[in-house]
């Protein structure tokens, strides 16, 4: 049991060590290219590509959500913009783990990405909107984007990690409690496990 | 780590690296989007659901790096590589367990690595590798049995597993039979330990809670919400595919029996293609190895290949002449686990001539040989990193993006077919990118009916699409909001209501009663506003041949033609023309596309960028289409 423990500790860390030097890689790779480039779209581009392979602590991501801001700002034209301010909020949003990076930067974002919407929404000459309905489709707007349907993280947490508990604590009591004579002990410690887990699984899965 | 396990970690370090630098930087194409979504979102994804995947890749979205979608690819890799690692104690324990062993276990742990379709699998989000996991698993289970003699907990931890798989690809399911087979072999032990068994297998099974549970309060994505028992049945037995369904397509094993003929030749193909025709000789030694080893031994390992090579391919695969889309959905798909059982026999055949190498005496060649033909599938590599590599393949992504970007704020955009519907799950709910677009998704081609995954929730979105909700379509295409990926056809219900017009890489849709001069003057402009956004880099660049990228990067050259088109000057009159008229495919139908471009200097570009990436992304590059689809 313990090798086998080991043997899955080793692998799933050999296996980080490799993903984080891809992205590292990349990080660098799509930094350069992001300087070295003349063309604001392309720029915005790379430095997304920057964000997506996003390390802890990396100088480059922080980097690259400054260069991204930097571009935000010097676009004049308002469909740019938008494409600029939305690419960095959804490569931020597709970075969230168990925490959410830069969440002061999509707070800072989301009112920006709504009025220029609304703007949007106002100027386009078919839709027949005037300034009179701006804080109406505004708060639309700004509404759909603060709308978080994802399931929550503490409860998402607790119901996957139990269910792999309960899997094994079923393990547990086949292994080592249905030996032949059974090991009454082992099959009580694994009966336990598996009503606790399980029972949090189905917990978790309803809170999440 | 001891010098004996040295070889073994170094190959399995590098299979790992390769496949980790492979992986696609955002998200695969097919399932793929699909599944990273519904993996954030604990939801349920197309039916059978896969509930266990789901949670998997819900761990696995967790990790502290890269982006939601690569990191629930990762879940490919880990159960590629417990495959592997169950593929070498396989080998290895049904050898000699020595050195000579060890290495035909590496050879044939490297062969299955790189061979075209285990790779392809083990690099995309997709359930395929953790099926496999499961099959070699059992697979194991039995070996034990057999050559440790009956143990109850082998039966019950099997069982357990056997009821783990109907939470993960239905077809690990199959490994009932062979354990079957070796139930009988202790029938006695076997029978009076099933009622327990059958307790472990429900237990395993119980993982499908999880679609009541989650379904009860309404997930961020659910295909099919399961709410009683009817919709699990219809979910779990995908009863929605129709004649595609899990009790239609088993009992299809039975009849028309003809069809093991196209079934067995079908295989044969894939093994070809993956293995090479060269590997059959070392096959057949290794039944033979397994016939020396032990009877029971040998009719337990060749049911399992059975089962999941001819028995599924003639379930699934045994059609005359399986095409481009047959071959990659099934073909490369489907029979991985038969794969893994493949290379073990074959590994078992090779060990089987080392062992004829000790038995006469040839010290030197036992000594050698082995360490060299470790080299032999290695040299698989350069195949994989021209075929397989997705590491730089953002098409899956880009394409969609540029498709979000291009529309005005509050647009719908409809899809159809898994392949652009689950890419824009993917960045609408996942990546939460221009949440004003209404993303809606078609059944049916024939039909107007749509899920609304993609503007969730309804009571939010009902403000922006008044006219959407209140079921006035033709106010929104007045207003230039109601975009799709569907060309329209006399078949498609809209198309006597409605005109459908390029717009960049999708198509607009326009009232029948509209100005077409306001149109023409809508469309110069907008396409010279969305200009900028253009990408056709990724599509000339992304190395790999995947089949939905190829088609991905192919549709999206009707974005460069829209653009060239609207850079046409009204002194390009007297300049010859070039006519587009092509045949664009959905599913069963087809829809026209034509267009004529007069080419000047500025547009010119547009069209080179067009030859490009059809250039570039020809059809014929998949792999497994063979080398006559090649000429054609």
């Amino acid at each position: 049991m313990k090798r086998i423990s080991l043997f899955f500790l080793i692998l799933i860390l050999i296996m980080l060590l490799i993903f984080y030097l891809r992205l590292f890689l990349q990080q660098k790779d799509f930094m350069n290219k992001a300087k070295h480039s003349n063309d604001s779209i392309k720029a915005i581009t790379y430095y997304e590509r920057v964000i997506l392979s996003y390390i802890p602590f990396s100088p480059y991501s922080r980097e690259a959500v400054n260069g991204i801001l930097e571009k935000c700002k010097k676009t004049g034209d308002d469909e740019q913009k938008l494409y600029c301010y939305e690419t960095l909020r959804s490569a931020l949003y597709q970075v969230r783990s168990f925490y959410q990076p830069y969440r002061e930067e999509i707070k800072k974002l989301e009112p920006l990405i709504a009025e220029l919407k609304t703007y949007e929404m106002i100027q386009w000459k078919y839709n027949n909107l005037s300034e009179k309905d701006y804080q109406r489709l505004y708060n639309y707007n700004i509404e759909i984007m603060q709308y978080d349907s994802s399931p929550s993280v503490f409860w998402s947490m607790v119901s996957v990690l139990s269910l792999f508990a309960w899997i094994c604590s079923v393990c547990f009591i086949i292994l080592k409690g249905l030996k032949t004579p059974i090991n009454k002990r082992y099959l009580l410690w694994g009966l336990t496990g598996f009503i606790l887990f399980f029972s949090l699984w189905i917990i978790g899965l309803y809170n999440a | 780590m001891s010098s004996k396990n040295f070889p073994l970690s170094i190959s399995l370090f590098l299979i790992m690296s390769l496949y980790i630098f492979s992986l696609p930087p955002v998200l695969s194409t097919g399932d793929g989007g699909e599944l990273i979504a519904a993996s954030y979102g604990l939801g349920s994804p197309h039916p059978s659901g896969y509930p266990l995947y789901v949670q998997i890749g819900k761990i696995f979205s967790f990790l502290p790096a890269g982006n939601i979608g690569i990191r629930v690819e990762l879940i490919s890799v880990f159960f590629s590589m417990l495959t592997l690692l169950l593929v070498y104690s396989v080998v290895f324990k049904l050898s000699g367990q020595n050195r000579e062993a060890s290495f035909a276990a590496i050879a044939s742990v490297i062969f299955l690595a790189l061979s075209y379709s285990f790779f392809g699998q083990s690099i995309v989000a997709k359930f395929y590798t953790l099926n496999s996991f499961f099959v070699m698993f059992l697979v194991f289970c039995g070996i034990i049995l057999v050559l440790k003699g009956y143990d109850r907990r082998i039966q019950f931890i099997a069982s357990f597993i056997l009821g783990l798989t109907l939470s993960a690809h239905h077809t690990g399911f199959m490994m009932i039979v062979p354990l079957g087979v070796v139930g009988f072999f202790y029938c006695r032990n076997f029978l009076r330990n099933l009622p327990l068994s059958f307790l472990f297998f429900s237990l395993g099974f119980s993982v499908n809670f999880y679609f009541f549970i989650r379904d009860m309060k309404g997930t961020l994505f659910s295909m099919i919400p399961v709410t009683d028992l009817d919709s699990f049945l219809k979910v779990f037995l995908r009863k929605n595919y129709g004649a595609g369904s899990s009790i239609d397509v088993t009992a299809s094993g039975f009849f028309n029996l003809y069809g093991y003929f196209y079934a067995f030749k079908n295989y044969l193909y894939l093994i070809e293609k993956n293995f090479t025709f060269f590997s059959i000789p070392f096959f057949i030694l290794g039944v033979v190895w397994l016939f020396k080893k032990s009877k029971k031994l040998l009719v337990f390992v060749l049911t399992s290949f059975f089962i999941y090579s001819i028995f599924l391919a003639k379930l699934t695969f045994s059609m005359q002449n399986p095409d481009s889309h047959e071959l990659y959905v099934i073909g490369h798909q489907y029979f991985i686990p038969s794969f893994a059982i493949y290379c073990g026999i074959v590994g078992l055949g090779v060990y089987f001539i080392y062992s004829i190498f000790e038995k006469y005496g040839f010290y030197s060649l036992q000594r050698i040989v082995p360490i060299i033909v470790i080299f032999f599938p290695l040299l698989m590599i350069f195949d994989r990193l021209t075929d397989q590599y997705q590491g730089k393949n953002y098409v899956p992504y880009s394409h969609t993006k540029g498709i979000f970007t291009s529309l005005p704020v509050a647009s719908i955009y409809m899809t159809y077919g898994d392949n652009h519907a689950f890419q824009g799950w993917y960045l609408k709910l996942v990546g939460r990118y221009r949440e004003d677009i209404c993303h809606i998704v078609l059944d049916d081609y024939k039909t107007m009916v749509w899920a609304l995954h993609g503007c969730k929730p309804y009571s939010l979105y009902k403000r922006i699409f008044p006219e959407f909700f209140g079921g006035n379509l033709i106010e929104l295409t007045e207003k230039y909001r109601y975009y799709s990926i569907i060309a329209l056809s006399e078949e498609h219900p809209l198309y006597t209501v409605v005109d459908s017009y390029p717009y960049f890489y999708i198509f607009i849709y326009i009232g029948k009663q509209s100005d077409k001069r306001d149109f023409d003057e809508f469309f110069m402009e907008r396409m010279k506003k969305v200009e900028p956004f253009l990408n056709y880099e990724d599509c000339l660049t992304h190395r790999t041949d995947d089949v939905y990228t190829l088609q991905l990067c192919n549709f999206s050259t009707i974005g460069y033609i829209s653009i060239a088109k609207a850079y046409e000057k009204a002194s390009d009159k007297d300049t010859a023309e070039v006519a587009f008229d092509q045949k664009l495919s959905y599913g069963d139908f087809t829809a026209p596309f034509k267009m004529k471009l007069k080419v000047n200097s500025e547009n010119e570009k547009y069209l080179n960028i067009y030859n490009a990436v059809k250039k570039y992304n020809k059809m014929n590059k998949f792999y497994l289409l063979g080398k006559e689809d090649e000429k054609n």
